[in-house]
């Protein structure tokens, strides 16, 4: 080849190279679709978590949501999801989205306390999509999507106790079996504003449970999420300890018939 | 042609698929993971999944539609249908296969106008 040819040749190949190079990457890049949930953002991750909760909610199949939680960044268990909660209930976002997290929540919690023996198919199972499970809809004892259901005040109790360092309205929601019902939406009203709790968030005091601090000089009425009933007057109450007097709180235990 | 300038086509094409073989093999441009489109199929799958679990007992489409679009599906009604082959390629359950079919039914139903008063 003559040396006009070699030129020929090596100028062909830059062009081409740069060519090639420039429509790899900017014209027609390479798609590869291989990220994993964990790689997402840490806001797109708690979308998930969100939704998760929430056909968690529907379904009843708390394995196929530990799966599913297993794929993200941080270990799925009650403290996490209970922060998730009360990070939505600050955010203002949908009462359904917070309800479900609780829910979720007071589930692990359960699980947690109450831990059963792990099947094997929890250990083995992959995010394969062949190897998705039917959703097995068994009713757990706490989660229905039952809509509206009505409550009924059982009890109203003053609390006198020392060691609760502020005066609480605590409310309590059990079913006629006795078993705690978590995701359960309290609205708090007073004369000049309303705020509004859910209860499983503290499972330590029970699934069932959810509490709210009072201020003195306020009164305050309590109302159930989709049930008529509201408990009025409730203020804090002055309880005495020998010669101490020290602010009480209010047991409220609701039970759905 | 002149054959003067067949180097400089051979060359070209060489460089062509050398610029390609490292452009998209040996060193492709790295995305962003940013949203759930960067997800392989069988995440984003499952992604549509919880969303039509989510929507079987919600009566609020528009939720739905909400969702999809916060996870970044905005051509929404693609993504639930490439959801729903992939399910039906692999061999998910009838109960998921399902719950993905309603949904694409839902999000394939026309929105209907609102009146508007014509004067």
């Amino acid at each position: 080849m003559t040396r006009i040819g070699w030129f020929f040749l090596i100028l062909g190949i830059s062009l081409g190279v740069i060519f090639g190079l420039y429509y790899a990457w900017e014209i027609e890049p390479i798609d590869p679709k291989d990220a994993v949930p964990k790689d997402l953002p840490g806001q797109i991750q708690d979308e998930i978590r969100t939704l998760i909760a929430i056909a968690f909610a529907n379904t009843g199949d708390l394995n196929r949501a530990e799966r599913r939680l297993e794929l993200l960044s941080d270990p799925a268990n009650a403290e996490s999801l209970r922060s998730l909660a009360q990070q939505h209930l600050a955010d203002g976002r949908p009462e359904e989205d917070v309800r479900s997290v609780a829910k979720l929540a007071a589930a692990f919690a359960t699980q947690e306390a109450y831990p059963s023996t792990p099947s094997s198919s929890l250990k083995t199972a992959t995010s394969t999509p062949s190897q998705t499970p039917t959703p097995t809809i068994t009713p757990a004892p706490t989660e229905t999507a039952t809509p509206l259901p009505n409550y009924q005040l059982q009890s109203k109790d003053v609390v006198c106790d020392p060691d609760l360092t502020v005066p609480l309205i605590q409310v309590l929601i059990v079913d006629d079996f006795g078993n705690p019902i978590a995701g359960v939406e309290v609205i708090v009203r007073w004369d000049e504003g309303q705020d509004h709790f859910f209860t499983g968030l503290k499972p330590e005091m029970g699934l069932g449970y959810g509490d709210f601090t009072m201020s003195e000089g306020v009164s305050y009425s309590v109302a159930l999420s989709g049930s008529s009933e509201t408990i009025t007057e409730l203020s804090v109450e002055e309880c005495m300890e020998g010669e101490t007097e020290y602010p009480g709180s209010w047991l409220l235990t609701f039970v759905k018939p | 042609m002149n054959a003067r300038y067949a180097p400089l086509i051979i060359g070209l094409l060489i460089g062509v698929a050398l610029g390609l073989l490292y452009g998209w093999v040996i060193h492709p441009i790295e995305h962003d993971v940013t949203t759930p489109n960067s997800l392989q199929e069988k995440y984003q799958t499952d992604l549509i999944l919880m969303i039509a679990e989510a929507s079987s007992t919600e009566a609020d489409l528009d939720l739905a539609r909400e969702r999809l679009i916060r996870l970044g599906y905005q051509d929404h009604k693609d993504f639930v249908e490439n959801a729903l082959n992939f399910a039906q390629a692999y061999d998910f359950s009838d109960q998921d296969v399902q719950a993905l079919t309603n949904l694409l039914n839902q999000l394939s139903t026309p929105t209907p106008f609102p009146e508007t008063d014509v004067p």
